[in-house]
């Protein structure tokens, strides 16, 4: 990561999903209930966190360090309901970066667009990462 | 939900080793401090840890829940602030703040590990009505 020049700004090149009805299922089951809800599923919502599944491309010339990053906080706007067969094109950018101390206070925004360009979805990550 | 609702029930869960390994693998995110003890301890931490996403996603399917599917989020946003083990019992608790006079409700839940005093997990979320389009009544 690099501590001199801001990376911000920095964007991954776009990466198209095609929304698989499996992927859904496999993060659905994923997701533990709680006491005494165990195999109960009584709604067919789709998974609210979904779209983190939906990775983007590595945004060229930056690099979180592999040990060390800290999810601090994650926000999501969702704008058309993501179903299967959608195609879905991600890009993710680093559109905040601090440093305090020894630490780096990155935000990247994921954006999901669907083929005509509505937005689906924009997940914004806080990350916390030791400066090297 | 009747708008009268103001708290939803609490509910306890305890998250398994192999509830981590699975979400690992239908989320993609393989960071070895929440499967592989060793790493979790270079990394400074007790042992290995739950996903704060997949906290997250726990909260995102009590909601649904708790509204039975008739509301899907405009927004929603988690704060990680503590880490959960696994083979710890968290407790959640959820409840509704606002309903806006657009049929919008604001809702806030925490994840607490049972017998600590501050949260996990801090969320809050703008849930709207979900169009039939988005639900299946059946």
């Amino acid at each position: 990561m690099p501590s001199s020049t801001s990376p911000i700004g920095l964007k991954s090149p776009p990466k198209t999903h095609v929304i698989d009805s499996h992927a859904i299922r496999q993060f659905d089951e994923a997701i533990p209930l709680w006491d005494g809800f165990e195999g109960i599923r009584p709604t067919d919502s789709l998974p609210w966190t979904f779209p983190v599944s939906l990775a983007a491309n590595p945004i060229e010339g930056f690099s979180l360090p592999e040990s060390g990053l800290i999810h601090g906080e994650q926000r999501f706007r969702y704008g058309r309901v993501l179903e299967a067969g959608m195609e879905v094109t991600v890009t993710s950018e680093v559109v905040s970066y601090k440093e305090r101390g020894d630490t780096a206070f990155i935000t990247l925004l994921t954006q999901g667009k669907a083929a005509d360009g509505a937005m689906v979805f924009e997940s914004e990550s806080l990350l916390l990462a030791k400066v090297q | 939900m009747p708008p009268e609702v103001q708290s939803w029930p609490s509910h306890v869960l305890t998250y398994r080793a192999s509830d981590l390994i699975r979400y690992a693998a239908a989320s993609g995110d393989f960071n070895p401090i929440h499967y592989d003890s060793e790493s979790a301890r270079s990394a400074g931490l007790p042992g290995i840890v739950v996903h704060g996403m997949l906290n997250m996603a726990v909260v995102g399917r009590y909601l649904d829940m708790m509204t039975q599917g008739r509301y899907r989020p405009r927004e929603w946003k988690a704060r990680f602030k503590g880490f959960v083990q696994p083979d710890q019992a968290v407790r959640l608790d959820g409840k509704m703040k606002r309903h806006d006079p657009d049929g919008a409700l604001v809702v806030a839940v925490t994840i607490t590990i049972v017998g600590e005093v501050k949260p996990a997990l801090v969320a809050e979320a703008v849930l709207i009505p979900s169009t039939p389009r988005d639900r299946d009544d059946g």
